[in-house]
């Protein structure tokens, strides 16, 4: 810490006797800050980029210059300043319509690949994953990340995603800086992003920034637009299964604007018809919706305040029963400048995940109700110190408290309840945080930074195990309990997190860079499912329930191609190792068990990987091709007989194309307002547990695996091919004086847009197989009984044709989708 | 948990599907099952003979042949004999004199004793020596008492836990109540009980007690159980799989296992049609067997395994990791092939009763998908 501080004070004392020039940059068209914009002093290697606020600052020496301001796809505007004082400059910038219809697909300068600090990184914006072919025609940000290499996924209606060889719950997935727990609709088939909504993604793999924590293997950071601050404006579409509606509005003309974006799934309604004589189903509820919201205001030049919300939930029911679960977030933001050089955030959210299920009671007495949830208030000062052009310094500190309820059940019967409740958990994490970017020379920059976080695990009760057991493979159970009358920290922990990253720029098209980060996570997500399921639990560190601790280094090479970095490419290897990660007893009961600590087991894991990246920013061909050789492995000791074995996610290959082309010149008939799509993706298969053997006892045929190895089979490979053709309107007419109409209907000749997507998921009609079970034979109808005069209860018998082998696909057959979008 | 994975399952299964995939699977080496009961039943208070211990061999999960009898091995049962006692008005008998009986294969891998007398609290020694040589052991005990089974009767109306009033399916229900011991000094310790249920259908009195219909002798029964007159809730609270641990045990001191498969809501009953399972003229016999703690978990285990991914639909996602059942049966040499199944003593009461010929049932009077959430006067 002391040698950042020298450091800090040596490139302050260089900087003197300079001035500074410091902004925003906007859109001129809809007034939304600019995120990654750069600002260029011409003829020189000096330039920054805008923040997630789209603020900028840099030092120079007095002095005459011409500074260029730069967004891909928006005219570049060049500005001469006679530098003889601090200046503000604030800039809007206009879309180019013209570089619009050349397409491009990156809201990065062209080289950033190459220049950026940061690896294992990816940005996609939000019109580059509209061009990627959807399930139903619907864009989806998880989805689109997951052709990422790095990003994998169990399959085709798996909650969450994986990150080089990370659980879902390793993720870090920040809406407007509030944490998400769950980020999926319908099981995964949807992500809780309106994409309407979302201005900005960007996916850390590593080297995240040390201003984030609490989470082991990547971040997810979604942006949301701010709200057309000129006008009112209208997106929305009507979909295969749902359909969206978005309105932005200024508060105030460039002072203030707000965002309101709503969805809503109509499954239940599109297959009613067909299960009205169908008794399993009928009377089926099955939706989502969600509503996210946004508004800012420019309270001073110096001041901007935001406030971001997120509502969803799921409902799925059949008659009295129900089950729902859902997000909700709100963040509330301001930001200050103190000086040219001194930029400050102040965050505050609070973000809730519930689940329930239940009857509703009815006037009989009976039903019953379960319910879980996690919810957490946290405190974010940062600051930004852009010292001189060679240093900027970030720094701060975040304070979140925690309350775990894990569960409780109800059940009413005649009149009689029974009700089973584990007692809430609470924790309280600290962090504060101090990181450089530091130029050191024109060809060499280093970031890094450190994170101390503290955890404190507070309960009025805590249970104590036996630690001989602590490695059997066995259902402990405590030997005693410390009760105390009102809760308390029970446990602390603290653990530094340092970051590195380093980058070296062999020359203009190429770079290396290298990484170091140590993340702390102190919350666990309990689930022995084979795919993860709404109905898991989020549980603190607690005495037995050790923090996840990982270290990764990676190394990145980095190079662009062709004029204007038509092609960029990047190959990345990886090496990350896990302390502390959890599986389970056999046989464990992780719901509504309050032994449940007794049921989990302490081990480490360890995942590397190689990644390619090849990717095509402009022309009529855009697209991206990306591969991933990877292994992520898992040791716990009572497990497997304490050897390695394969995580449930772990897929060794994984390959995807995506390409778009945009037609230019006219082809039987299509002309320039189509875009045709195609996605493939290739993964290896990944590991399922499946019985070998059966035994027959009492006439039953019971699975028994004499080798006791965890995820011992592997699913068959996994191959899709998705297309998409897009017809589009007419080019709209510039309006006459450059100036919109005030009227709206008259407004809608020059701003009314809309698209038709027709989009064909799997193709080739590919049963993809999600998981392998060992199941009853549907087949066989009458089970034959083998019984020898005894009296033979009621089961099946061990005649060995009950039982097959058999592969499970979520998507077994060809999905066409239609949508409609539009805009005004 | 069952119905919401049939809500899953109607979902997806407007996308997903299954299809046959031919895996040999590894490592599927064969594996000693033993299969032994000593049943105590307090009507033949001396009885010495008769009790079976069955020894197969496990096969590839898949594999489409039955399970491979061992027909050479050497059983034997040892217990101490001496003087007979009575604890609480249960004959038991306690002593040092040994005794080994030699059970008689009687074809099929069934070997049957001859001089094993059965008695409450006495343990068991089972000696099994196969003809490569390998050796293994077990032990188990009769428990020291049963709960108390009250009645078994038919009932013809039952209401559906969550369905509106008015909508009342129509029987014929089999209703049981057994009533749970309460603890005593003597007995401070968990009871645990194994229900079966045994359907002869009207007319084929020759056929012993059986079943043609579905997997679910429950799915028209009720289970009224009680623990110290106290009535637990319903069997959908018993039979969950977290009650049955031992753990839980120890909070509710009756546990009760219900026929293994009871719950298996994605099977229709017989067949698919609405017929429900007791039929009029049918003959059901319930047994109720009090069993040791390593046999209910062992049980319990089965039930899990059984119901755990194998019926279809999402259940393969949602089911959780297969665990091996637990075992009593240990090979001699620790480091030599494990065996699997169980040895186990248990008490047994039983009644029976025929169903009203004079009971007409309606055609689809019910949904089958109320197994377990049955409420009768």
């Amino acid at each position: 810490m002391s040698a950042i501080l020298t450091l800090i004070c040596f490139t302050a004392a260089l900087s003197q006797n300079k001035y500074t020039i410091s902004g925003t940059l906007k859109d001129k068209k809809n007034g939304e800050d600019l995120i990654g914009a750069t600002v260029v002093v011409t003829g020189t290697t000096i330039a920054t980029s805008t923040n997630a606020y789209g603020f900028y600052s840099m030092s120079l020496p007095e002095g005459k210059y011409k500074i260029a301001f730069q967004y891909v796809g928006y005219k570049t505007i060049y500005q001469d300043i006679d530098l003889t004082s601090n200046q503000k400059i604030d800039i809007e910038i206009a879309e180019d319509r013209v570089e619009l219809a050349e397409v491009e697909i990156t809201a990065d300068r062209p080289d950033m690949n190459v220049r950026s600090n940061q690896m294992s990184v990816n940005k996609l914006g939000i019109k580059e994953i509209s061009r990627i072919p959807a399930l139903f025609g619907e864009v989806d940000v998880v989805r689109s990340i997951q052709l990422l290499p790095g990003v994998s996924s169990v399959g085709e209606g798996a909650s969450g995603f994986n990150v080089r060889g990370g659980s879902i719950d390793q993720n870090l997935i920040l809406l407007d800086e509030a944490p998400v727990y769950n980020s999926s609709h319908l099981f995964g088939f949807f992500s809780v992003f309106n994409p309407d909504a979302v201005k900005d993604v960007k996916l850390y793999k590593g080297g995240i920034p040390a201003q984030y924590g609490g989470r082991l293997s990547s971040l997810l950071d979604v942006r949301l637009k701010e709200g057309n601050s000129k006008r009112l404006a209208v997106q929305g579409g009507l979909g295969s299964i749902f359909s969206r509606l978005t309105i932005e509005a200024p508060i105030k003309k460039d002072k203030g604007s707000f965002i309101i974006a709503g969805r809503r799934s109509y499954i239940d309604a599109l297959i009613a018809p067909f299960t009205g004589g169908l008794p399993d189903i009928k009377g089926l509820r099955l939706y989502f919706y969600d509503l996210t919201l946004k508004a800012n205001y420019n309270i001073t030049k110096k001041d901007k305040v935001f406030l971001s919300g997120y509502l969803g939930k799921d409902e799925f029911g059949q008659g009295a029963f129900g089950f729902n679960w859902g997000n909700r977030t709100l963040s509330a933001r301001w930001n200050h400048i103190f000086s040219d050089k001194l930029f400050f955030n102040l965050t505050g959210f609070y973000s809730r995940y519930n689940y329930g299920l239940g009857a509703e009671t009815n006037s009989s007495g009976d039903g019953f109700s379960w319910k879980s949830s996690i919810q957490n208030v946290s405190i974010k000062p940062e600051f930004t110190w852009y010292i001189n052009p060679n240093n900027t310094i970030s720094f701060g500190g975040q304070s979140t408290y925690y309350d775990f309820f894990p569960g409780e059940i109800k059940i009413k019967s005649s009149n009689e309840e029974f009700s089973r409740k584990l007692s809430s958990k609470y924790g309280l994490e600290n962090a504060v945080f101090i990181a450089n970017e530091q130029k050191l020379s024109p060809r060499f920059t280093a970031t890094y930074g450190l994170r101390l976080s503290n955890f404190n695990f507070i309960d009025s009760s805590r249970q104590n195990y036996d630690p001989a057991q602590s490695e059997m493979n066995i259902k402990r159970k405590p030997t005693s309990t410390d009760v105390y009358a009102s809760p308390r920290v029970l446990n602390q922990f603290w653990y530094p997190e340092p970051r590195v990253a380093l980058k070296f720029e062999l020359n203009e098209t190429s770079s290396l860079k290298a990484s170091y980060m140590r993340t702390v996570q102190y919350l666990h997500l309990i689930s022995n499912t084979a795919a993860s399921i709404p109905l898991d639990v989020w549980t603190p560190v607690t005495n037995n329930i050790k923090p996840q601790i990982a270290d990764q280094v990676a190394l990145g090479y980095f190079r662009n191609f062709g004029s204007d970095n038509q092609f960029e490419t990047s190959v990345e290897g990886y090496y990350k190792t896990m302390k502390n990660q959890l599986d389970y007893v056999d046989n464990a009961d992780l719901l509504l068990n309050k032994n449940i600590e007794g049921e989990v087991l302490n081990g480490r894991g360890r995942a590397y990987g190689l990644e390619f990246y090849v990717k095509k920013n402009n022309g009529p061909f855009t697209g991206w091709i990306s591969y991933t050789l990877a292994r992520t492995e898992r040791q716990v000791n009572g497990i497997s007989e304490n050897n390695w074995y394969a995580n449930r996610f772990d897929r060794t290959h994984t390959l995807s194309i995506v390409a778009c082309y945009d037609v230019r010149n006219k082809f039987l008939i299509f002309n320039d307002r189509w875009r045709f799509a195609a996605n493939v993706f290739y993964g290896s298969g990944t590991p399922v547990n499946l019985p070998t053997n059966g035994f027959a006892y009492n006439n039953y045929y019971i699975p028994q695996t004499p080798v006791n190895q965890r995820n011992n089979i592997r699913i068959p490979d996994f191959f899709r091919v998705d297309l998409s053709a897009t017809f589009k309107n007419k080019k709209r007419p510039e309006p006459e004086m450059g100036e919109l109409p005030s009227n709206l209907f008259k407004r809608l000749k020059y701003t009314y847009e809309w698209e038709l997507v027709m989009g064909v998921y799997n193709t080739i009609n590919m049963r993809n197989a999600f998981s392998l079970v060992a199941r009853e034979n549907p087949e066989v109808k009458d089970n034959d009984k083998v019984f020898d005069g005894d009296e033979v209860p009621v089961g099946y018998a061990p005649d060995g044709k009950n039982i097959v082998y058999q592969k499970f696909s979520v998507i077994s057959f060809i999905v066409p989708s239609i949508t409609y979008n539009f805009k005004f | 948990m069952k119905k919401l994975l049939l809500i899953l399952v109607s979902f997806v299964g407007l996308y997903g599907c299954y299809t046959n995939y031919n895996i040999t699977p590894p490592n599927a080496q064969a594996q000693l099952v033993v299969e032994g009961n000593l049943i105590y039943d307090p009507l033949v208070p001396f009885k010495n003979n008769g009790d079976t211990v069955k020894l197969s061999l496990s096969t590839t999960y898949s594999s489409a042949t039955a399970p491979p009898a061992v027909t050479d091995a050497a059983v034997s049962i040892t217990y101490q004999i001496g003087v007979l006692t009575t604890i609480n008005g249960v004959p038991t008998i306690s002593g040092s004199n040994s005794i080994t009986d030699v059970l008689v294969h009687k074809g099929n891998g069934k070997y049957v004793t001859s001089n094993t007398l059965l008695a409450p609290g006495t343990s068991y020694n089972l000696n099994i020596t196969l003809s490569n040589g390998e050796k293994y052991t077990s032990n188990t005990f009769i428990p020291l008492r049963n709960c108390e089974f009250r009645a078994l009767r038919q009932t013809d109306t039952c209401r559906i836990v969550g369905t509106p009033i008015g909508v009342v399916p129509k029987g014929p229900f089999i209703d049981l109540q057994a009533f749970d011991m309460p603890k005593t000094k003597e007995f401070d310790f968990p009871d645990a009980y194994w229900i079966q249920t045994f359907v002869k259908r009207y007319g084929d009195n020759n056929s012993p007690y059986s079943t043609t219909l579905g997997l679910n002798a429950g799915q028209y029964s009720t289970w009224r159980t009680f623990r110290s007159n106290q009535r637990l809730n319903t069997v959908f609270d018993i039979s969950n799989g977290a009650n049955n641990d031992e753990e839980f045990a120890q909070d509710k001191p009756a546990s009760f296992i219900l026929p293994v498969r009871f719950q298996s809501v994605m099977s229709p009953v017989g067949n698919g049609s609405d017929y429900p399972t007791y039929f009029p003229g049918d003959s059901v016999k319930v047994k109720i067997f009090a069993i040791t703690l390593p046999h209910i978990s062992f049980l319990a285990s089965i039930d899990r395994e059984l119901g755990n991914g194998t019926g279809g639909g999402l259940s393969g996602l949602f089911s959780r990791p297969p665990a091996n059942v637990p075992t009593n049966i240990m090979n001699v040499d620790e480091k030599g092939k494990k065996a699997v199944g169980f040895f186990g003593g248990m008490r047994v009461l039983e009644k029976s009763i025929e169903i009203n010929k004079s009971f007409s049932f309606i055609k689809n009077q019910s949904s089958p998908d109320v197994a377990k959430n049955l409420v009768c006067k």
